[in-house]
């Protein structure tokens, strides 16, 4: 963290924000596709489990930029009307959702590799990107669960935050114009 | 100059894997055996009493065939049993004849869903064409150990000329059970849609690849 903290968050921060918020949502439409259409969709579901997968490693990768950024150039101080227990909640919150924006990606590319079905991974249907793991039965029974586990927590973390955020923005609060606008 | 007619069946297994033994190698499936039996009965001289000098070794046999996925990798599968009948001469090689039979439900492929997909109506159709079938009808010798075989294939009742190059590949004595054993791999490169096979075009190759590797057992002498 920088010694005087940004007063506000930068273009590339908030750009960063929406960007992952936008891949998010859209990489778990992805996925309920991906797994709803039926196997005889060979090619549509090809290429929803491959747009999914490379969806999924941006957002792997946005996160981490966006925690090094975080790191750099710091953070704006909370809105100095929040009460301190909100604030040190609101912190616990967004460590966990950077947490979690790196281990949902991660835990599905590993889920892939381990997959029977060995079916490798292309991001945007081009460049094969290596799996960690060969393919086992038993490896994969464990990390489809925690994949979806981990998307479970997702879920209610992004809901928690974005209903915190305009609840705040009722309230008078800049939070959500901060990010926003600068 | 003594060929000789060596029926084999129950094949299934690969190398050191026989999880997926799901049949018992003596199955009685040979669908028409009697007519292959009648042809050789015709063709042939009496069977000698000693036994057969080529006989294939029913643990090591594999037909594994695979697609390539928009050019950029390749999904393979493997017919789980197939049933050979196997006429061969060791000092000519070019009489060697070859009918065998697979059973298109039978497929090794890592996931159900591909398997349910493959014996579909849009793939093997197994419910209508339960048997897929390799006739040779013309074998020429390139080298001593390199064969083309020319025959007929027969799948989704559709039948179709297909070359096999074979290639003798090892030739060497099993310790353990005192016989001589030859390894043989033979590849062929058929179009799906000469069969009627034209489903998710887009996504899976038209040339199917096959490989069939069998060990063949070798008695004193030959």
């Amino acid at each position: 963290m920088a010694a005087e903290p940004p007063a506000t968050w930068s273009l590339a921060q908030r750009r960063l924000h929406w960007i992952i918020a936008a891949l998010v949502f859209v990489t778990a439409l992805l996925g309920v596709a991906m797994v709803a259409v039926p196997f005889e969709a060979l090619f549509a579901k090809f290429l929803l489990y491959q747009a999914h997968k490379s969806l999924g490693l941006v957002v792997c990768t946005c996160a981490a930029a966006q925690i090094t950024l975080h790191l750099t150039r710091g953070r704006p101080p909370p809105d100095p009307s929040l009460p301190t227990l909100h604030r040190s909640a609101a912190a616990f919150v967004h460590g966990l959702l950077f947490a979690l924006l790196l281990l949902v990606p991660v835990s599905g590319f590993l889920a892939a590799s381990a997959a029977p079905a060995a079916i490798p991974t292309l991001l945007f249907g081009i460049v094969p990107i290596p799996h960690p793991l060969a393919p086992s039965e038993a490896l994969y029974a464990v990390l489809r669960p925690v994949h979806l586990a981990l998307i479970a927590a997702l879920s209610v973390l992004v809901l928690g935050h974005a209903s915190a955020a305009l609840l705040h923005h009722r309230r008078g609060r800049p939070v959500l114009r901060r990010m926003w606008r600068g | 100059m003594r060929p000789l007619g060596i029926p084999t069946s129950g094949f299934s297994s690969t190398f050191a894997n026989a999880k997926n033994h799901t049949v018992p190698p003596t199955q009685p499936f040979l669908p028409r055996r009697g007519l292959l039996a009648a042809l050789a009965a015709l063709s042939l001289p009496p069977r000698p009493a000693k036994p057969s000098p080529y006989r294939i070794d029913e643990r090591f046999g594999a037909i594994r065939f695979s697609v390539s996925v928009l050019g950029l990798f390749s999904v393979s599968g493997r017919f789980l049993r197939f049933f050979g009948d196997l006429t061969l001469d060791p000092r000519r090689p070019e009489a060697t004849a070859i009918a065998v039979s697979v059973p298109t439900a039978d497929i090794d492929l890592p996931l159900a869903e591909q398997r349910d997909l493959i014996r579909s109506a849009a793939y093997f159709d197994s419910a209508n064409y339960p048997i897929a079938r390799f006739v040779s009808q013309a074998v020429s010798v390139l080298a001593p150990d390199r064969f083309l075989i020319d025959g007929l294939l027969t799948l989704r009742g559709v039948t179709n000329p297909v070359r096999l190059e074979a290639r003798l590949t090892e030739r060497r004595r099993d310790p353990q059970r005192g016989i001589d054993v030859a390894d043989v791999l033979a590849q062929a490169t058929v179009s799906r849609s000469a069969f009627g096979m034209v489903a998710d075009r887009l996504l899976l190759s038209d040339r199917v690849r096959i490989e069939i590797q069998v060990r063949i057992e070798l008695p004193d002498g030959s």
